[in-house]
């Protein structure tokens, strides 16, 4: 789980994104996009704890892998999440750089927020929060994000590291009793709750078939719902071009108080297919680097 | 105040589905959640959410939380300086 890091590495991880946020401002997001090649090549090339961690993932929707079918997929991928990681700098860099997006499915999310409670997104490691706010942000409705709030810089949003304010609250898992209260009571105020839904570390889970093999998935955002009387929508984005993302919102589903695991299943099954298409069309931009199915 | 104690233990076992305890099982100083009673933070959404309907209390951050969840005791003092019900 999180580990405390030591003030040596803090330090070096803080140089190391001094420059990296120094490439973004002079070379700006072509430069820094090009800057990552040969960075993200040599730790694809030499991070052979990597490849143990990600290739479960590749053959999983690739099928059997050569040693260069594996480097050129870790390499691909990690390229992807860098080229999000400049992205999200530039936010706070560069505002006059825009970042475009259609969204598929708003309507079910829009009439799931008239009901009168707040909407829990159920959204996954996948593209940008950026992208995300822009596409649901609504008149009246706080953003809330229900996520750890790790002590690694590298970790951290541009805000965090600016000391601005963020666009969105944060509700750190780590707070008294996971954040919980805060949640439900964001949620029984009318407002907006993002949660990631496809990493499990603790509480509940429904054991499902993901790209063919069993995985944990989260079942607490479906409990949590079901105790608020409000509706769970999925919602993942994809970077579909330089500047340009794709949204897409699910068919909200509304949880009974206290679901039971069959009901649960049913609530989670929706949630895993809508990834599971997701990783087909966007194979690199499933940003989960660790042996999901062996958790 | 005694009969309010009452109340929540049944108003707990009842409304989370606690099995195999009883009310007089639970002491009035108790943790609620962790080591104690053993309730989790899906629990403590549900307490919130039964306070609000059943006692008008809200619950309004972790700091009241920590405070009115600690125990019985706790959760009926917080409930008799703050409720409207």
């Amino acid at each position: 789980m999180i580990k405390t890091k030591s003030k040596i590495v803090n330090r070096l991880e803080g140089l190391g994104l001094f420059f990296f946020y120094l490439t973004i401002k002079i070379a700006g997001q072509r430069g820094a996009y090009l800057m990552l090649y040969p960075v993200i090549f040599c730790y694809a090339f030499f991070n052979i704890g990597m490849k143990k961690l990600t290739d479960p993932y590749y053959e999983l929707i690739f099928g059997k892998l050569t040693k260069q079918e594996s480097f050129l997929h870790r390499f691909n991928h990690f390229m992807n999440f860098g080229r999000l990681m400049v992205d999200r700098g530039l936010i706070g860099l560069r505002p006059d750089i825009k970042f475009n997006y259609t969204t598929k499915g708003k309507k079910g999310f829009l009439d799931a927020l008239e009901k009168g409670c707040g909407v829990i997104l159920l959204t996954a490691h996948v593209g940008s929060w950026q992208v995300v706010l822009s596409a649901i942000n609504q008149p009246g409705r706080t953003v809330s994000s229900l996520m750890f709030r790790d002590d690694g810089l590298a970790t951290k949003h541009f805000f965090e590291l600016a000391g601005v304010e963020p666009p969105f609250n944060i509700i750190d898992v780590d707070n008294y009793l996971g954040g919980s209260i805060e949640t439900i009571n964001s949620l029984l105020n009318g407002d907006i709750v993002m949660i990631m839904g496809d990493r499990h570390f603790k509480g509940p889970y429904i054991n499902i078939s993901f790209l063919g093999k069993n995985a944990k998935i989260p079942a607490s955002p479906f409990i949590l719902a079901g105790s608020a009387g409000c509706a769970v929508v999925p919602l993942l984005t994809a970077k579909s071009g330089k500047n340009s993302n794709e949204v897409l919102i699910g068919n909200p589903v509304w949880p009974t108080r206290r679901p039971d695991a069959a009901q649960l299943e049913k609530l989670v099954g929706p949630f895993v297919k809508m990834i599971e298409e997701y990783v087909y069309k966007y194979p690199y931009q499933w940003y989960n680097f660790y042996n999901f199915w062996n958790e | 105040m005694e009969e309010l104690k009452q109340q929540l233990k049944e108003f707990i076992i009842n409304e989370l589905f606690l099995e195999d305890i009883t009310p007089e099982e639970i002491e009035n100083d108790a943790p609620l959640f962790g080591e104690g009673l053993g309730l989790d933070s899906l629990d403590a959404v549900e307490l919130v959410v039964l306070l609000r309907k059943q006692y008008k209390i809200d619950i309004k951050n972790m700091d009241e939380g920590k405070i009115a969840f600690r125990s019985i005791d706790t959760l009926a003092n917080y409930i008799q300086q703050n409720g409207n019900g």
